[in-house]
């Protein structure tokens, strides 16, 4: 059990009685083994948790891009908060006259506010926005310094995608695209193009300065990979390098005593592999064969593939590979089919790996 | 649906297991990927040929046995299929010609439990530089899996493959 929102049967097309029934058995043997379950949140203790967003900022006469980075510190203890501390900068700058384009603005928000919510639904809670800079204008340079207040904030709800007792991290678009627009009646508003957020359970002693920067980065790394994969390039090394720094990260963190079952592994970027995979899926005439076998490998390596029974992702993961085999064969292609077949292999598709198996031979 | 990794290019092997694989028989190092030869001939009685098909007793056309080879040649891995600990070396001989090497671990059940990337022939599970802390986090090795790892070639074809069996 890696992740409790990735259980449950495939729901897909090609899922299967004898799937049905293996996945069934495999959940109870799991459990069966198991501590207890991880939580659809938080685990109580302390977490260290990154953010980042990627965003266009814009307002009726303006235009520009914001990127911003935030970290929060909490510890939860029977599902609620306490000791919390949440803050992030964001740097813009853009076109402050759209039309004509004379106007320009290098704007800073600082923002400053805790961790609030529960464990399985929480916010960061922005205290206060401080937004500082410069706007130009038809060669006027003018200051911008104003405050917003919590009042005029709301809160930044952390969407988990993937839970695992030790870390968990997730997608921060919907409500980071609500915040910019209460920013907006301050003058500026947003498209976000990439936000997302990681957290790990660091213990008392937290992490070091040095560790909470590592992480930042592999958020961003990451994030700019989910990025690439979005606007249509997909590099396996490159996905690969940062997983493996994900992995040296971790190695240095201490695993959690009661995190139930023993074998229990998620990395910190398991958010944004899962939705690099979710946006391959969408996309499936995008990407050969031997993308989604990468694709796969990454996913495996990163706890987003596995655990007791198929996920659904996994289940439409199938489905494309599926598709592509036949596309191999109509296409005569055995390099095509083999990439299925060790996509399949990794998949722990075993009805796949038979059928393009054969594909291969008789190709 | 079969949830189980060691069908993976083995499958044209005989049963289940490979190069690391002790019960199976040696692997060729070499060979074509995969063919089908046509052979004729009208067999009065049914026979049993070398690679286990059963021919049909008899025929008034020509049959066509399928021949099935490894699809890629196999290597050898190097991890001990008990007493490997939680947190095992997996290592395995370099390949001539490969510019990588992807590997994944099974479960018994035939789910995906941990993959990996790169360029060198031994990781820790885990995927960590050093061998890794008792108590560190990730994934650890609590039940007999197999180990697959496939050797690619730099324009990212698979040129080789190797599967075994590998238990705390």
């Amino acid at each position: 059990m890696r992740s409790r929102r990735r259980s449950g049967i495939s729901s897909s097309p090609t899922a299967h009685p004898r799937r049905l029934a293996a996945g069934g058995l495999a959940l109870a043997l799991w459990f069966a083994t198991a501590g207890s379950a991880p939580p659809d949140g938080f685990a109580d203790g302390t977490w260290h948790g990154q953010m980042v967003w990627v965003s266009t900022v814009h307002s009726t006469h303006a235009s520009g891009a914001s990127d911003e980075v935030g970290e929060f510190d909490v510890t939860f203890a029977g599902g609620a908060p306490s000791a919390s501390r949440f803050a992030s900068v964001s740097l813009s700058s853009g076109a402050t006259d759209v039309e004509s384009g004379s106007g320009t603005a290098q704007l800073t928000v600082t923002i400053e506010g805790w961790v609030g919510g529960t464990a399985e639904s929480p916010q960061l809670v922005a205290g206060q926005a401080h937004v500082s800079g410069v706007a130009s204008a038809q060669g006027i340079s003018v200051p911008v310094d104003f405050t917003l207040s919590e009042s005029e904030l709301r809160p930044l709800t952390l969407d988990f995608k993937v839970v695992g007792c030790s870390a968990v991290s997730g997608d921060l678009s919907t409500s980071v695209a609500a915040f910019l627009g209460d920013v907006a009646g301050a003058g500026l508003g947003g498209d976000v193009l990439e936000a997302r957020w990681s957290a790990v359970r660091t213990g008392a002693a937290g992490l070091t300065a040095e560790q909470s920067a590592e992480l930042s980065e592999l958020l961003a790394d990451a994030t700019a990979i989910e990025a690439d994969v979005e606007a249509g390039v997909f590099d396996p090394i490159d996905l690969a390098g940062i997983l493996d720094r994900a992995e040296q990260f971790s190695s240095a963190l201490d695993r959690n005593a009661d995190c139930g079952y023993p074998a229990e592994f998620v990395s910190s970027l398991a958010g944004v592999m899962t939705i690099i995979l979710e946006a391959m899926v969408a996309t499936p005439d995008l990407w050969s064969a031997s993308d989604f076998f990468e694709a796969i490998v990454a996913g495996v390596r990163a706890g987003v593939i596995g655990g007791a029974t198929p996920s659904p992702l996994e289940g439409q993961l199938s489905d494309i590979l599926e598709a592509k085999l036949g596309e191999a064969i109509g296409n005569a292609d055995k390099n095509a089919a083999t990439a299925v077949l060790l996509a399949a292999g990794a998949l722990g598709d075993g009805d796949l790996v038979a059928a393009a198996n054969e594909a291969v031979g008789q190709l | 649906m079969r949830w189980s990794a060691c069908l993976l290019v083995s499958a044209v092997l005989a049963g289940c297991g490979g190069a690391g694989d002790p019960s199976s028989d040696p692997a060729p190092t070499t060979g074509p990927a995969s063919t089908t030869e046509p052979t004729t001939g009208e067999p009065s009685v049914p026979s049993t040929e070398p690679d286990g098909t059963i021919q049909p007793a008899s025929t008034t056309e020509p049959v066509t046995v399928p021949t099935t080879e490894p699809l890629l040649p196999a290597f050898d891995i190097d991890v001990p299929s008990t007493g490997a600990g939680e947190r095992p070396l997996l290592a395995w001989d370099a390949v001539d010609g490969a510019a990588g090497y992807r590997l994944w671990l099974s479960t018994s059940a035939g789910r995906p439990y941990w993959a990996w990337s790169g360029t060198a022939t031994e990781v820790w599970l885990g995927g960590t530089h050093d061998e890794p802390r008792p108590e560190a986090v990730g994934p650890i090795l609590i039940e007999p899996m197999t180990l697959t790892v496939i050797a690619m070639s730099a324009d990212g074809h698979p040129i080789a493959w190797a599967d075994a069996p590998i238990g705390p």
